[in-house]
């Protein structure tokens, strides 16, 4: 028999002997070359260990509502608002929108940052021209203080320079 | 992935740094010019639309405001605009300078109706004096006899303080 490690034929040939799942002919065929090989003999070694261990394994005790708790959360999830489905998807299925959502959030966000930190004055100008545009006081205060300083200059410019 | 899930979380946090950076909104003055196209707005609204921009003063204040208003529309073009020149001038003072002049001419308004027109007239010949000549009408003696002690800290005040024509 050529060796299915060597000649990386008959692979399977391993993985039934290990599973028991070989017929007995070629079973006793395999058995016969592993006495001569110390790579199939090592290998059969290992997988038989990992099925012990995956035999020993016993799995734990499922709680007896455990369906019905998990029926409940399914629930709850589908009755759930649109965006706390949104934010569920984003932040634990993130491979389901790629890197898309957060980026859009972190723009959005800075986007607001940045208008809210310009500074006051780059406010676009108040229509008073607008009937619903209403000034501000202090917008009155500055316009009552222009008007007093035009009467002053009104009564102290000379006769002369005011023709 | 991981690291994209921190970038919605760190940008809240810059965001919130900003909001608490931002200086408070302050009365900051408006530039001169921006102070003379509010007033010639105000002119040209109808007068319940004025009013209704007026509202929020009391009655006193809003009849001022438009009072000055009326006289400075009445006022032939070249006179608003060396007005507005002049005020244009004194609005980029420093505020302190500009506040101790607006205090003279309140007290000069406040002055008895028969006593502020001697007083504005003695004014602007001041204000139309080279300094030397100033200097000395200031310390005559019939600039003395003339005007009260409060009159004439009026004049000396307004005369100095004020930018010439």
């Amino acid at each position: 028999m050529q060796c299915p490690i060597k000649t990386k034929e008959n692979a399977e040939i391993l993985l039934d002997y290990s599973s028991g799942k070989l017929t007995p002919d070629l079973s006793a065929i395999f058995q016969s070359h592993m006495e001569s090989c110390e790579d199939c003999r090592a290998f059969s070694i290992a997988q038989r260990s990992a099925w012990e261990a995956l035999d020993a394994w016993a799995p734990m005790p499922i709680p007896a509502d455990f369906d019905r708790k998990l029926y409940a959360r399914i629930d709850q999830y589908e009755k759930s608002r649109w965006w706390i489905k949104l934010w569920h998807r984003s932040i634990w299925q993130s491979g389901s929108f790629g890197p898309a959502m957060p980026i859009a959030t972190a723009c959005l966000t800075l986007a607001v940052g940045v208008m809210l930190w310009l500074p006051v004055n780059n406010k676009p100008a108040v229509d008073l021209a607008s009937p619903q545009t209403k000034m501000e006081s202090s917008d009155l205060e500055q316009i009552e203080t222009t008007l007093e300083d035009l009467e002053m200059f009104r009564q102290l410019t000379p006769t002369s320079a005011r023709s | 992935m991981a690291a994209f899930r921190t970038i919605p979380l760190l940008a809240l946090l810059l965001l919130v740094q900003c909001l608490y950076a931002q200086p408070k909104k302050s009365n900051t003055p408006r530039p001169p010019r921006a102070r003379f196209n509010a007033i010639d707005k105000l002119s040209r609204m109808p007068p319940a639309q004025r009013q209704r921009q007026l509202e929020k003063l009391s009655p006193e204040r809003r009849a001022q405001v438009e009072d000055r208003l009326e006289k400075y529309n009445r006022l032939p073009q070249a006179q608003k605009e060396r007005l507005r020149a002049q005020t244009e001038t004194f609005q980029n003072l420093p505020p302190e300078r500009q506040e101790a002049v607006r205090k003279m001419f309140r007290r000069f308004n406040d002055l008895p109706q028969d006593r502020r027109k001697p007083v504005r007239e003695e004014l602007r010949q001041l204000r139309g004096m080279p300094e030397a000549e100033r200097d000395a009408r200031i310390n005559s003696e019939e600039f003395r006899n003339n005007y009260s002690p409060g009159e004439r800290q009026i004049l000396e005040n307004l005369t100095t303080l004020v930018p010439p024509n």
